[in-house]
């Protein structure tokens, strides 16, 4: 019979033993120390948009880019600092309501993205962000202009598109050089807008900003975004007999404000959307056949002088079928590569490491107009710009700034008997 | 902001244009209201398949909207009638709240089906006479809508001769006025029942086609003109047809006089606002005894 050790010193064996068993225990059951050693085999990204109610269109467009980019990624090698690690994309509609996008920007963090792209909305992404800062999980915001979600002192937001601040002085300045180009007058600027979030925030910016320029705001008009007719507020306009008129309206309305425009002969100098989601969005060209043509807009576009730009969109149409709609997709496929370009400088996955990694971001490969992506102390792009398109058959191109132009702009407006011809 | 009386008499005169496509949706919903006391939740989703209907003809076959809606109109009431037998029939002897959510279920489901098939994207044409106007005076009025006034006005005007004229629209009259009399003089309220169905969809077939040249077709479209709608049955009484055709005018007059004199989404308050006076003054419509 064996004598029984009654020393209460554990043995150096038996340290071992129980360590090993304990150390594979905590690695098996996700002591994280052990996981980021071996490395994540899979990235989960998350992305946000409204991919079903009425801006469902360009929900899907943003869906599109960054579907696009996480398979371009993966098949250029993944995240290469990790191991060749893959970006996996977890999609979230958030039906372009706040409180369903909050839910999603939950599940998905629960289900581990280590950052989120979205949410198109300035109302959406105003809350989704509210729930990455919360959890700490990074969001590279797409588009999403109102001031007040940079303004919240929160470290975990990212802006591409300009600030309202950047893209009304873009939009007033633009304007006024693009006037003196061609030696024409402009004075007087009724602005029409939509009465969400992104209209009303918008349209109070820009006047100021439009009167620094030196131009006078005579009129500023709101409507409900999914109202059935503008006629009345058309009629406003041309009782007003502005130089210019500025719109701010999603998609639908923007047809029907071009239509009544039409309809009721209201002529003015320019029509130039104030960076307008409709009057930039590729449908509102194609649904509007002739009467589109010449429209200008200011809105957040691709570049399509970028060096990536052919092999986008080529990659883009095989794989959609379709041209892409370009401002959505191209800012969405940016941010993804982005954030990849982030996790490759730092080595890491982990939430906060990227989200240090994104401070110090200054990435040249994008779609955008402007120069490198890099971001101000509250998270805004610093250097890019919302240029001028313009409708010539059926397409749209940069005019101004004449550095990303790709054709030479028409102004003053032809009359619509003109257009319609 | 020079209101000067240019402005409130186009402002006037769109809203007569438009108040007659709402007081059209609204005579259909009235229709079948009268006569099975059913709140029909679906009309919107109906005018939406009209539209996308009419929207596939225009793209595919080039045909004309306001001829398209000589395919709309058979085709919506042929729906309806289907509708009415298949699934509103069983629910006729049921609580309201029963007969609500089967209504309700069905404008989900074309919603939903309408989104599946065509996609959440906005579908709009133009038509080559899209900015023709007419000019009165200082006054415009859109070619469009135009056209869609007298049609739907026609249409109404057709619907009331049958009403009131014929043997069948004397029936449906009877079933809707006194149900167990009908049954006893050998009325086949059955029969009437898939009629009032049928003709309350046609309503929405040709408003869906005609406003097509100048709104948008997409899965949640028909909202737009059905809530007006209700309350345009409402102000003009449940049942009563020429108190929704007048209906439909006020609302349209008033929602655009409205957006001449408050900003922005007010406008749609001021329909709102009569909707409830209504109900609190006269809760039977204004026309009522």
């Amino acid at each position: 019979m064996e004598k029984l050790r009654k020393n209460k010193r554990i043995g150096r064996r038996t340290f071992l033993k129980v360590s090993g068993l304990g150390a594979t225990g905590f690695a098996l059951g996700g002591g994280l120390p052990f996981r980021s050693l071996a490395g994540p085999k899979e990235i989960l990204i998350g992305d946000i948009h409204p991919t079903s109610g009425g801006l469902a269109e360009f929900g899907k467009s943003c869906r599109d880019g960054t579907e696009l980019a996480v398979e371009d990624i993966n098949e250029a090698g993944g995240i290469k600092s990790l191991g060749g690690a893959r970006l996996k994309l977890l999609a979230a509609d958030s039906e372009g309501k706040p409180e369903v996008g909050m839910k999603a920007a939950e599940r998905l963090i629960q289900q581990g993205v280590v950052a989120i792209i979205g949410a198109f909305q300035s109302s959406v992404t105003f809350a989704t962000t509210q729930i990455g800062e919360k959890y700490k999980i990074p969001t590279v915001i797409d588009f999403g202009i109102a001031e007040n979600i940079l303004e919240r002192g929160f470290k975990y937001c990212f802006r591409l598109m300009p600030s309202t601040d950047m893209a009304s002085e873009q939009w007033a300045n633009f304007t006024m050089d693009m006037a003196k180009s061609k030696n024409v007058d402009v004075k007087t600027v009724v602005i029409i807008h939509e009465n969400t979030l992104y209209g009303t925030s918008f349209a109070k910016k820009a006047k100021g900003y439009i009167e620094k320029a030196g131009m006078e705001v005579i009129a500023v008009i709101p409507y409900p975004y999914n109202t059935a007719d503008l006629s009345s507020e058309v009629s406003k306009i041309k009782a007003l007999r502005p130089d210019i008129i500025a719109p701010i309206s999603y998609t639908p309305d923007a047809i029907l404000l071009t239509k009544a425009l039409a309809s009721q002969k209201v002529y003015a100098k320019g029509y130039i959307g104030l960076s307008s989601a409709g009057h930039g969005n590729l449908a509102y060209v194609t649904s509007l056949g002739k009467l589109a043509e010449y429209n200008m807009t200011q809105t957040a576009f691709g570049n399509r002088k970028a060096a990536r730009y052919s092999s986008f969109e080529a990659g883009f149409k095989k794989r959609f079928g379709v041209e892409p709609n370009v401002a959505p997709a191209c800012y969405n496929y940016s941010a993804a590569l982005l954030l990849a370009d982030a996790m490759e400088r730092v080595g890491s996955a982990e939430p906060t490491a990227v989200r240090d990694a994104l401070v110090k971001s200054s990435f040249r490969d994008h779609l955008l107009p402007g120069e490198t992506i890099s971001f101000d102390e509250i998270g805004q792009n610093k250097s890019v710009i919302s240029p001028f398109i313009q409708v010539f058959q059926g397409r749209q191109y940069v005019v101004w700034p004449k550095k990303f132009a790709q054709k030479k702009v028409v102004f003053p407006m032809p009359s619509w008997d003109e257009i319609l011809k | 902001m020079p209101l000067n009386t240019t402005l409130i008499i186009q402002a006037t005169v769109n809203g007569i244009l438009i108040g007659s496509i709402y007081a059209l949706v609204a005579v259909g919903l009235t229709i079948i209201f009268g006569v099975m006391n059913i709140v029909n939740f679906a009309h919107g989703s109906l005018m939406m398949v009209a539209m996308y209907l009419s929207y596939w003809l225009f793209v595919s076959l080039r045909v004309d909207p306001y001829l398209s809606m000589m395919m709309t109109i058979p085709f919506l009431f042929l729906s309806g009638v289907l509708i009415q037998r298949f699934l509103i029939d069983h629910v006729l002897e049921a609580k309201h709240h029963i007969q609500i959510l089967l209504t309700v279920g069905l404008a989900l489901f074309l919603d939903n089906f309408a989104l599946f098939l065509f996609s959440p994207d906005f579908r709009a044409i133009t038509v080559s006479y899209q900015t023709s106007s007419l000019a009165l005076g200082p006054v415009m009025i859109d070619c469009p809508k135009m056209i869609a006034f007298f049609l739907a006005c026609a249409l109404t005007f057709c619907l009331h001769t049958i009403l009131k004229k014929t043997t069948m629209g004397k029936a449906i009259r009877a079933t809707s006025s006194e149900k167990e009399g009908a049954i006893l003089v050998g009325i086949d309220t059955r029969r009437i029942y898939y009629l009032t169905f049928g003709i309350g969809s046609a309503c929405v077939g040709a408003a869906g086609a005609a406003v097509l040249p100048f709104f948008y077709c997409s899965p949640n479209v028909g909202y737009a003109f059905v809530i007006p709608a209700f309350v345009v049955v409402v102000l003009g009484g449940m049942g009563n047809f020429w108190g929704t055709l007048v209906g439909g005018l006020i609302i349209g007059v008033a929602e655009h006089l409205g957006a001449i004199f408050v900003p922005g989404s007010l406008k749609q308050m001021v329909m709102f606002i009569i909707f409830i006076l209504v109900l609190f003054l006269k809760p039977r419509g204004i026309f009522s005894k």
